[in-house]
């Protein structure tokens, strides 16, 4: 169990949540939306055990993530920054090979890890690759590739595993983001806990089973889709009016801005 | 899926492998050549035997104790100056470069340079009476031992700086080495202005470098200091492979980032501080090489450092080299050679790689 508790986060001395707890199981996805600067880094920071609480407690297993070594921490979660400046000239294998490197495995497994990431994240044929020559979107899906092989174990083990997104899918295609979500559910189904955070309601309705809303220094709403995504709820932490629809295939809520009425 | 994996360690294994054994050899003729070129002319057969007759073995060629005596009190010494002093250089400056992100980063960075060179040019400027008064034994270690202390003051003051409540602030770590680098100049200038002559052409002399008139007593302790810490770098090539990807990134893949950063900053001071203590500003090498070894292996620091250092060391020994033999029978500073060298290698680098995009 991956936890807050309690947890009031800053940054400096500005208190961006305050009292906050969240939960996060092995097999699910949790999805934090919320206005720019409502604190969905923040809590991704903290529950990764880089930012820690000024009040409460982050905790792995029970454990105050402040005492976990950063090794032992690595083997069991990874996260996705929401940007990633690399400026010098790894093979993309290379970089992949990186998230490897808290594991004290043999050369073949890591190159088994590194392999099935990058395919995984629809790469494969990119090993080789000068890092640098890759597109924002590539080189984005590159590190989420590093962090799957971070994550990556050839035999199932009971201890979860949590990956950490922030903002994935920010820039990416349409059908690119649609990859990087479906590997999200798919670490889920493997046994791992995955938050991430994102703007697009809609995709997190999508492919979350868990909506975190963030307003304010805490949570509009915290729930399934359904119960979290109301236009009245919606309209009142974004200030923009909202039509729900439905998604004619699964049923899950679907949000539009609503006609702006002011300017007929 | 797998192929790609399976096909890419032989490759790899290739690419690294025939750089490697070029530098090796390049490193091996310059050894021969620095021992052998000079007012009394030693062959290459002739280097080798002594060195077997050093080591108990039977002398395979005709030397005179003259030759010998060349060889093994005035050239060895200054030649193995030459490879600690270019491969602690060379390998600090890789490391830095690790730790900032940033390709520009070099010793000097951490006021190394400028601390080392406001303490020998205040020992020049006040030593002539102290060092009247100390015994014989100890003047041979008095400039450079001020030079390394004022490198390592002026490191110390740059770490408390950019030393905050939640750890090391690389960003303030490299403009405080700036501000004091600058301070130190500022220091240095002082000194200059209030100088007799003599004494200002020694403390230019001490700032173009120079590896002449090496003793083995003081080349020992640097020569341990720069090995140690060199090998100290080499346990660090994974972390600083992770540093590459960010701190954040570092800590998230599993390393101790705060431990990391300042055990990098230390171990650099210490073998940039040792190296300029015995031998004066040498510029460019800590920049120059690490870049040149990225050309040819790539940035990962496994491979990264050990070919800095054989780089770096290959290319003190020439350009030490050139320094003796182009003005005979004076010698040029090798700073003044390795920036002359280097500086346009630099600049075609640059270039070069312009065109290419």
């Amino acid at each position: 169990m991956l936890a807050l508790e309690s947890a009031t986060l800053a940054r400096g001395d500005r208190i961006v949540l305050e009292d906050i707890s969240l939960r996060l199981g092995s097999g699910e996805v949790l999805a934090l939306l919320g206005p720019n600067g409502s604190g969905k880094s923040t809590i991704l920071h903290a529950l990764a055990g880089e930012l820690k609480p000024a009040a409460g407690a982050a905790m792995l297993d029970g454990i105050s993530l402040a005492e976990w070594q950063p090794a032992a921490l690595a083997r069991r979660r990874a996260m996705l920054a929401q940007q990633n400046r690399l400026a010098f000239g790894f093979r993309v294998a290379e970089v992949v090979a990186l998230g490897r490197s808290a594991h004290h495995a043999t050369a073949a497994e890591n190159d088994a890890a590194a392999a099935a990431a990058l395919d995984a994240v629809g790469l494969a044929d990119f090993a080789e690759r000068d890092y640098r020559k890759l597109s924002g979107g590539e080189q984005q899906r590159v590190h989420l590739a590093r962090c799957l092989a971070q994550l990556w174990t050839a035999v199932r083990t009971a201890e979860p595993r949590y990956l950490l997104l922030d903002e994935p899918v920010a820039n990416l295609d349409p059908a690119h983001q649609q990859t990087v979500l479906r590997v999200a559910r798919k670490m889920a189904a493997a046994g791992c806990g995955v938050v991430v955070s994102m703007h697009d309601l809609n995709l997190a309705a999508t492919h979350a089973d868990r909506l975190v809303l963030l307003e304010g220094r805490g949570f509009a709403g915290e729930g399934s889709p359904a119960e979290v995504l109301t236009p009245n709820l919606v309209e009142r932490v974004y200030g923009a009016p909202m039509l729900l629809l439905r998604h004619p295939e699964s049923g899950a809520p679907i949000l539009v801005p609503a006609a702006d009425r002011s300017a007929k | 899926m797998s192929l790609p994996a399976m096909a890419l360690p032989r490759r790899r294994r290739r690419r690294e492998r025939l750089p490697l054994l070029a530098l090796f050899l390049l490193l091996g003729a310059a050894l021969l050549l620095a021992l052998g070129i000079g007012a009394v002319p030693i062959t290459p057969i002739q280097i080798l035997s002594i060195l077997a007759e050093r080591i108990g073995l039977p002398g395979f060629a005709e030397t005179s104790t003259a030759e010998t005596a060349v060889m093994l009190s005035i050239r060895m010494p200054r030649v193995i100056l030459a490879v600690v002093v270019g491969a602690g250089l060379a390998v600090s400056g890789a490391a830095l470069q690790g730790l900032f992100r940033n390709p520009l980063a070099d010793p000097a960075l951490l006021g190394v340079t400028g601390g080392a060179g406001l303490a020998a040019a205040t020992a020049i400027l006040f030593g002539g009476g102290l060092l009247a008064t100390l015994p014989a034994a100890v003047a041979p270690w008095f400039l450079p031992g001020a030079a390394f202390l004022g490198a390592l003051t002026v490191t110390a003051l740059v770490y408390g700086i950019a030393m905050r409540r939640e750890g090391m602030d690389l960003g303030t770590l490299l403009l405080a080495g700036i501000a004091l680098n600058a301070l130190a100049g500022a220091g240095l200038g002082l000194i200059t202005f209030v100088s007799e002559d003599r004494q200002l052409r020694d403390i230019t002399f001490w700032m173009l470098g120079s590896l002449a008139g090496t003793a083995w007593p003081q080349l020992l302790p640097v020569a341990g200091m720069i090995s140690i810490a060199l090998a100290l770098l080499f346990r660090l090539a994974r972390p600083l492979n992770a540093m590459l990807l960010g701190e954040s990134e570092a800590f998230h893949i599993g390393f101790r980032v705060e431990s990391l950063k300042r055990q990098l900053v230390i171990i650099t001071a210490l073998a940039s501080g040792a190296a300029v203590a015995l031998t004066g500003t040498i510029g460019f090498v800590g920049l120059l090489v690490p870049h040149l070894a990225r050309l040819i292996v790539g940035p990962d620091h496994r491979r990264l450092l050990p070919v800095s250092a054989l780089f770096g060391a290959t290319l003190l020994l020439f350009a030490d080299l050139i320094g003796r033999l182009v003005v005979l029978p004076a010698e040029l500073p090798i700073g003044v050679v390795t920036s002359f060298v280097g500086a346009p290698f630099f600049l075609w680098l640059l270039l070069r790689g312009e065109a290419r995009n």
